[in-house]
């Protein structure tokens, strides 16, 4: 946003981006993750 | 300020002798049944100024005993935003991606406060343990921290991400979002 007292100074958007981890994992899931992720 | 009902006079005030009474005299007519007046005043609320800012209007509150007006001072409360949080000049806001898009990397749009879109794009996100890393009501969640440079600052973004080969040893996240973010 801007700077009070001073136009061409804006300070920063800080975006926090949370990751939203699947609440299930089936066993098949599992081993192909394993296999892609090893 | 007050003005007399009748002619519409500035009035002085004077204290009374014996009491915490004033004795309000017009400057213009005998009357001395005051009243107060109502004012509708416009004032400038520039853009980026603080919580708790004073803004004073000049001559425009009560008068004192010798019928010289004060001034209004307007102190401004910032209220809460549904979606973006302030932090001094920076903005803060959270946005949710999947786990699939934390490794395949994602494409976010936002829009700002006064319409206009503003693009993320990120081909790997990593988690920073230093910032991030929490776990809320038993459910894994991991935050990475993007940062959106502002047009001033944003060349020497621009050369941090170009000298990403030494990557910020205090934390290797950040540097690795600086250096992948496209605005």
């Amino acid at each position: 946003m801007p700077v009070y007292g001073d136009e061409l100074r804006k300070g920063d958007l800080v975006v926090a981006f949370t990751v939203d981890f699947p609440q299930q994992v089936t066993e098949q899931q599992k081993q192909a993750l394993r296999k892609l992720l090893v | 300020m007050r003005r007399c009902a009748l002619c519409a006079g500035p009035h002085l005030s004077f204290p009374a002798a014996d009491s915490s009474l004033d004795l309000q005299v017009c400057e213009e007519c005998a009357n001395v049944k005051l009243v107060r007046e109502t004012v509708q005043l416009s004032v400038d609320v520039e853009p980026g100024m603080p919580h708790g800012h004073v803004i004073t209007v000049f001559e425009e509150g009560e008068a004192d005993a010798d019928g010289d007006p004060g001034d209004l001072n307007l102190q401004l409360h910032l209220l809460p935003h549904p979606r973006f949080r302030r932090e001094g000049r920076d903005l803060h806001l959270t946005a949710s991606i999947t786990l699939l898009e934390a490794l395949t990397g994602f494409s976010h749009e936002v829009e700002h406060l006064d319409g206009h879109k503003v693009r993320h794009r990120a081909a790997l996100t990593r988690a920073c343990r230093q910032h991030a890393e929490r776990v809320r009501s038993g459910r894994p969640r991991t935050e990475t921290v993007l940062r959106r440079r502002s047009s001033w600052s944003e060349q020497r973004s621009r050369s941090r991400a170009k000298s990403s080969a030494s990557p910020n040893k205090a934390c290797p996240c950040t540097a690795m979002s600086y250096a992948r973010a496209t605005w």
